[in-house]
């Protein structure tokens, strides 16, 4: 790959925080290797303490590291010049309190050098991307865990910056919201943007990661694309639709299998997942407004709809294409 | 006391003249400093290079290595030029102590006084250069102003809507209950109103600046929300300018807005003997130098055994010491404004001091002779010896005037002619006597601290013969028979001032400002303006303090640190004494031996081991405080209430912009610097 394709790379990668005397207190991350390509949307997972964060700091300098480099478009990361480039959206968007969604936006515009016109334009646009148009003009103590993430979030493409850099984005939202964030990335990525993102919320991050690294302990444990990663190549799939399982719908089929030196393990109806319920039920809602669960009175039972079937395939779908 | 109630000046402010030398003595001592700082930072950096150090040297890293090296060398050099003269080699040029009672120093006293001064002079410089390079380099190519006012109007929003323009509404209070609590003699009306506005305002602009100041970054750090600013492309000292100036722009709002409604409550109903009193703004035109005579040292009068030493005093004629010579204060005046007529009179106004011997007087002044005398006299016998001839002279003249005025009544003249031409002659003879011998003689009553002209309800009467004596001592010729054999000129003028004999046992405390000539009369309301002048610059060092201790500090240690530097600046005179060693009764140590052996303040300590230790622990201490003197701020040269209380000029250039303005650039810059390093080098995720 073309060097100028790859947008950061970090050489031993290291960092020891130590206190005011010097001790040291912890070391968060150890000689981490990280090439990471124009276009892609790369994810950093770990659980708690694992330094992903640590990481996304030492790249946007907000901490310098104790060995190692890391480079941002090929510039040091306490280089001030890059962030022009770069948008980025902290795990706790603590933002100013007493600022509205509108003065947030244009406060952080004029830190860049924008026109006039295109700060407006711009912040009134991701405004309404966001979904804050109708809470704009309130103050941003007001606000909840997930309307500060969607400010955050704003704030860090005010700039239209080519590598965005995202801390737990889906931390704090609903699975509406999440999916609604996801969403955004992907589209992101379409745009061109590169995209960094960390998350201990594995299922965020296998939906739409290419390469994913693993940190565990401040060291990197996997580095790769997720396809690669996740595939079970000793194990085969299949769904099918339109029939029913029965004794002799099992017994072909373990025919089929057995003539190809298989041997099935199970066979039965997919469950889906949690999110895909929940976003399903709130799709149908808002389709059909006023409907409500009404507990064993009769047999009119939203949750029945709530079964996989016809309807809940285009969700599917598009879970499926994310 | 301290609430005096005459204009005083502890300390006088800087002259243009000492300019040189102030600026001499900051490049040195900032220098050091900063030299000291790049010393620290050489040895941290060989034994242990930073991993986010540049490999490569930009061509800036080189400019400020050259930089450190000439300052080492300089340094070296210095140390050499040191060890070579103690071994004799060269000797340095001394500064001739400057003689009593000749033209004020206007001379270059800023020069150098040796060649270790001129290298000290030139490490501090390389020292501060390299220092500030960096942050030149930035402020040319990378800081955007565009950015600062950014966040100065983000700092600006912040502080409105977090209601602390509120605390300005607190100065209602004071403007509603004042009345109750100041008593007021009709002519301390405007100087109490000024007093209590200022001893308000002072403390609530201070309080806010200071809170303001050093809490501003640390929240931002501590909620996080720096993070967000960092990572877009911003200087990290633009942060740091930002807060500064968007709160310095609440605050000059905020001092504007109180400073016109505090102008109107001193303003309405002023009582006619205030309006006299300090209702004004007198430009005054000081002598250059205050001496006296027969008091047993030039410099100073008698001690009256007052603690406070602002003033001494030269006493009447002492009954039981008819041999004493005349005391005299005398006021010499180097150089006047020329061209005084009948429409531009010169009055000399003066504030004295009282102090009686004996009791029985109370109600009367003491009653003193002024006399002006042309400055080629340059000895006290030489001017009594001239006045002397010129008071023959007046009475033989008056003799004869009399004689003549018997002839005419003789003659049938009427009584109201020869009175007036009488007075004509009189006034002719004082003319020509002016002119013959330079000296004009008045007489009048002192009265304790109070401002008077001198004439009094006569002032227009003296005035014309001062007119006519100081346009004659202006005159080419009279300047250059004043010139003196080694080139020098004598002062211009002098003004004698003695106890008259019919006061004896009385004593007047003077002191440089008691008397000058008033040279114009300026609104009051500018002059206000100008003392919360002084305020605002007061406000700006404290809330440039805090900004730059809060880059570092946590909210509340920084608070804590400005305040305390702050508060010590109220004593930063007492303190460059001791750390002078000029304080009576030695240093800390020595005094406390003192306290504690109950020894008088001015009694000499045995030489003893004992007491070469506690003289020799009070050098280091000393060495250490003088060190403390000057990261302190001199804060009370922003107070300039005094003037506008009494009714004084606050000149602009003077005591505005060189005493206030260009003293605290000096103090304030080297903050910046190490704000600018502290920021710039700060993790701000890790908050230690
Ligand atoms: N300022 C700090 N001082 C000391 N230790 C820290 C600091 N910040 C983070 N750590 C430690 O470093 C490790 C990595 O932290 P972090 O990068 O925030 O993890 P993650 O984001 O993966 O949850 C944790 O053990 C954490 O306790
Ligand atoms: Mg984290």
């Amino acid at each position: 790959m073309a060097t100028n394709d790859v947008v950061v790379e970090t050489r031993k990668l290291t960092k020891v925080y130590r206190d005011f005397w010097g001790r040291q207190k912890k070391v968060a991350l150890r000689a981490l290797n990280l090439q990471i390509n124009r276009g892609e949307i790369f994810g950093l997972l770990g659980p708690n303490g694992s330094g992903k964060t640590t990481t996304i700091k030492l790249l946007l300098g907000l901490l310098f590291p104790t060995e190692g480099d890391a480079l941002v478009f090929g510039q040091p990361s306490a280089e001030v010049k890059k962030n022009e480039r770069i948008g980025y959206l902290p795990e706790e968007s603590y933002l100013y309190r007493f600022l509205n969604a509108e003065e947030t936006l244009d406060f952080y515009g004029r830190l860049f050098k924008l026109d006039a016109n295109v700060r407006r334009q711009r912040a009134q646009s991701l405004i309404d991307i966001v979904g804050l148009s109708a809470d704009k003009k309130r103050v941003l103590k007001e606000y909840s865990k997930g309307m500060r993430q969607r400010i955050g979030l704003a704030q860090a493409l005010i700039n239209d910056p080519e590598l965005v850099i995202l801390d737990e984005p889906t931390s704090g939202l609903d699975p509406l919201g999440t999916r609604w964030m996801k969403d955004l990335i992907v589209e992101l990525r379409e745009k061109g943007k590169t995209i960094i993102m960390c998350s201990h919320r594995l299922e965020d991050v296998q939906d739409i990661c290419d390469r994913v690294a693993i940190l565990y302990e401040g060291e990197l444990q996997e580095l790769n694309s997720v396809k690669v990663l996740l595939e079970d190549v000793d194990k085969l799939e299949l769904q099918a639709s339109g029939v029913q399982i029965n004794e002799d719908l099992r017994r072909d089929l373990d025919e089929v299998i057995r003539r190809h030196g298989g041997k099935i393990e199970r066979v039965g109806h997919p469950t889906t997942s949690l999110e895909t319920l929940f976003l399903r039920i709130v799709a149908q809602s808002k389709a059909h407004p006023g409907r409500r669960y009404l507990p064993s009175v009769d047999g009119n039972k939203p949750g029945d709809e709530a079964r996989p079937g016809s309807a809940s395939a285009k969700i599917e779908e598009h879970v499926k294409r994310a | 006391m301290v609430f005096a109630t005459t204009f005083v000046l502890e300390q006088e402010p800087l002259q243009w003249w000492e300019l040189p030398a102030a600026i001499k003595g900051w490049v040195q001592i900032a220098g050091a400093v900063a030299a000291f700082a790049l010393a620290i930072f050489c040895l941290a950096y060989a034994i242990r290079r930073p991993a986010y150090a540049s490999k490569t040297w930009s061509r800036q890293t080189r400019g400020v290595a050259l930089l450190i090296a000439l300052c080492g060398a300089s340094y070296v050099l210095a140390l050499l030029a040191v060890i070579g003269r103690g071994m004799g080699i060269g000797s340095a040029a001394r500064n001739p102590g400057l003689l009593q009672a000749q033209p004020p120093p206007p001379e270059p006293v800023g020069t150098f006084s040796g060649l270790v001064d001129i290298l000290l002079f030139v490490a501090g410089l390389f020292a501060i250069l390299a220092v500030t390079l960096p942050l030149l380099v930035d402020l040319c190519t990378r800081i955007r102003f565009g950015r600062v006012l950014a966040i100065a109007r983000l700092s600006v929003k912040e502080a409105v809507r977090s209601r602390v323009v509120w605390v300005f509404a607190s100065m209602a209070i004071i403007f509603l209950f004042a009345d109750w609590f100041v008593p007021y003699k009709p002519e301390d009306q405007v100087r109490n109103y000024v007093r209590v506005i200022y001893w308000s305002l002072a403390p609530l602009f201070l309080l806010t600046a200071s809170l303001l100041g050093a809490f501003s970054i640390p929240a931002d750090v501590k909620s996080q929300s720096i993070h967000t600013i960092v990572t877009k492309p911003v200087e990290r000292f633009e942060i740091v300018l930002g807060r500064f100036c968007g709160y310095a722009a609440l605050l000059t709002v905020g001092i504007g807005f109180l400073t016109a409604i505090s102008l109107l409550y001193v303003a309405r109903g002023v009582t006619p003997q205030a309006a006299k009193e300090s209702f004004t703004a007198r430009v005054p035109i000081y002598g250059d130098v205050l001496s006296f005579s027969g008091t047993g040292r030039t410099d100073k009068g008698e001690s009256v055994g007052r603690e406070w030493d602002y003033r001494s005093y030269i006493s009447g004629p002492r009954v039981n010491m008819p041999q004493a010579p005349r005391q005299y204060a005398i006021w010499s005046f180097a150089s006047l404004p020329v061209g005084f007529s009948e429409t531009r009179l010169p009055y000399f106004e003066f504030t004295f001091d009282i102090f009686r011997l004996t009791k029985g007087q109370e109600n009367r002044g003491v009653i003193t002779n002024f006399s002006f005398v042309d400055g080629r006299y340059q000895q006290v016998p030489q001017f009594q010896a001239a006045r002397d001839k010129m008071r023959d002279e007046r009475a033989r003249a008056q003799d004869a005037l009399a004689k003549a005025a018997d002839a005419k009544s003789k003659q049938g003249s009427s009584t109201a002619a020869i009175q007036t031409w009488r007075s004509e002659q009189q006034d002719a003879l004082e003319d020509s006597l002016i002119d013959k011998f330079g000296i004009y003689e008045v007489t009048a009553e002192v009265l304790d601290y109070h401002t008077q002209v001198v004439g009094g309800d006569d002032k227009d009467k003296v005035g014309r013969k001062l007119a006519r004596l100081l346009n004659m001592l202006q005159d080419p010729a009279q300047v250059k028979s004043r010139t003196r054999e080694d080139g020098a000129t004598s002062f211009l003028l002098n003004v004698m001032v003695s106890v008259d004999r019919q006061s004896a046992e009385q004593m007047l405390g003077v002191a440089k400002r008691d008397l000058y000539l008033l040279a114009a009369e300026r609104p009051f309301w500018l002059n206000f303006i100008k003392g919360v002048m002084g305020m605002w610059f007061a406000t700006l060092l404290m809330l440039g303090l805090a900004v730059a201790l809060s880059t570092y500090l946590s909210g509340v240690i920084a608070w804590l640190c400005a305040l305390f530097l702050f508060g010590m600046g109220l004593f930063s005179d007492s303190i460059r004494q001791i750390a002078e060693g000029t304080s009576y009764g030695g240093g800390v140590v020595e005094s406390t031996v003192r306290i504690l052996g109950k020894l008088p303040g001015g009694a000499r300590l045995e030489n003893s081991p004992a007491a070469s230790v506690i003289t020799g622990s009070d050098e280091v201490f000393r060495f250490f405080l003088r060190l403390f003197a000057r990261i302190i701020p001199d804060v009370g040269r922003f107070d300039l209430h005094a003037y506008v209380a009494n009714g004084y000029d606050i000149s602009w250039m003077q005591v505005l912009f060189l005493d206030n303005f260009v003293v605290l650039l000096g103090y304030l810059l080297p903050w910046a610097v190490l704000a600018y390093y502290l920021m710039k080098y700060r993790e701000v995720a890790n908050p230690m």
